[in-house]
């Protein structure tokens, strides 16, 4: 079966009406679109905790998902919450396991890429964009992030703080 | 005792997840609606036995100024409604930006109120020392936070996921209602009372709203 949208909010529906087997079949879905999607987003070790958080939000909140609208973008909302939240507690983090990226299959690529998070950095002024992926997600300590970027430490700290806080509050924005 | 892969600890999630999904009824917005129509109607109902009814509407002549404020404050107040109740059921590219239009309207007064204050500062100054101003402010704000009560709920039981602008229009919304039911009494049609005390009324909502709810519908 493909995960495409209407498949997802088929599901979905049976799983609000308390159907275990379509909720088991949605869930295995959206595990590994999820899985992908984080994969590149933060540190392979916080990887499966992150995944595992996500899916229990989707568990606790499924009444929040109106079948009059699609699957996808709710997901990708809640998706996006649970990683910023995980960004924001994240410490420093070694940066040479990270980018350990599999190539995405064609097909999941559309679905992949609505829930990606390139467009909500992408929400942001550029010097706290590149500040958070060199300090969040590749986890350069601040003062490499400050030689790299040519910024102060102290602005490379500034520009986490306020992206972070800029990305939280964008969390259903899309550009 | 054997412990499991990540893999498996997800599988694991997945299957507990699955056996205890139970029937949940999608979130609806229409009884939060309800009770917040019920409430307004009760707070204005009150307000105006305690209070009367301005004298303009009695006589069934309303002034202009009185129409104004009424349909600037219940615009504002509806956008920032259904804002809220959106805020609950998240979705990447449902984010709307209508209430900062209808916002941006409605300061209009306070921006008016100010230039005509510049204009005439010994009205300015009666305006802002009417003792009716306090009570303006008292009312508005005790209705406005009457009516967040259905909509923080609201939020409680969605999945907001940018909580302080949730929070944030919880106040907007509270404010411009509160506003709105104190509007059938107030006895002032001058526009730098109007801009002085309404608009403190709906920014102190919006300020307490964006202080307070966020931490009662983070999740």
């Amino acid at each position: 079966m493909t995960s495409d949208e209407a498949t997802l909010a088929r599901l979905m529906c049976a799983a609000q009406a308390g159907d275990a087997l379509a909720y088991r079949q949605l869930l295995g879905m959206a595990a590994p679109l999820l899985m992908r999607w984080f994969r590149r987003k933060v540190a392979p070790a916080d990887l499966d905790d992150l995944v595992q958080d996500t899916l229990l939000a989707v568990h606790q909140r499924r009444a929040s998902w109106d079948p009059a609208r699609p699957f996808l973008p709710w997901l990708a909302a809640i998706a996006r919450y649970r990683w910023v939240d995980r960004l924001r507690r994240a410490r420093v983090r070694d940066a040479d396991v990270l980018f350990d990226d599999i190539a995405v299959e064609s097909g999941e690529a559309a679905l992949i890429g609505r829930l990606g998070c390139d467009r909500l950095l992408a929400l942001l002024p550029g010097p706290q964009a590149a500040a958070i992926r060199a300090v969040k997600i590749e986890g350069l300590s601040v003062i490499e992030a400050a030689a790299r970027l040519g910024q102060s430490e102290s602005m490379i700290k500034v520009n986490v703080h306020r992206g972070l806080k800029r990305m939280a509050a964008a969390v259903d924005e899309d550009r | 005792m054997t412990e499991l892969s990540p893999n498996q600890q997800l599988e694991a999630l997945m299957d507990r997840l699955a056996a205890d999904v139970a029937p949940v009824q999608p979130l609806e917005d229409r009884p939060t609606l309800l009770v917040l129509a019920a409430l307004l109607l009760v707070a204005a109902v009150l307000m105006l036995a305690w209070l009367g009814l301005r004298p303009d509407l009695m006589a069934g002549q309303p002034h202009p100024m009185f129409l104004l404020r009424c349909g600037t404050l219940a615009v504002l107040g509806v956008v920032s409604v259904a804002a809220v109740l959106a805020q609950a059921h998240p979705g990447v590219g449902r984010n709307t930006q209508g209430w900062k239009v209808a916002a941006a309207m409605a300061l209009l007064f306070p921006l008016s109120g100010a230039i005509m204050a510049i204009d005439q500062p010994e009205h300015a100054m009666a305006m802002a020392s009417a003792a009716s101003g306090w009570e303006c402010l008292r009312m508005s704000l005790a209705t406005a936070a009457l009516c967040a009560v259905p909509m923080v709920l609201h939020l409680r039981r969605g999945a907001p996921v940018a909580p302080q602008r949730a929070g944030l229009l919880v106040g907007l919304a509270g404010g411009s209602l509160g506003a709105l039911a104190y509007n059938l009494y107030c006895p002032y049609d001058s526009m730098v009372y109007t801009g002085l005390w309404y608009g403190l009324a709906v920014g102190l909502a919006a300020l307490a709203g964006r202080l307070v709810v966020p931490r009662l519908v983070r999740w």
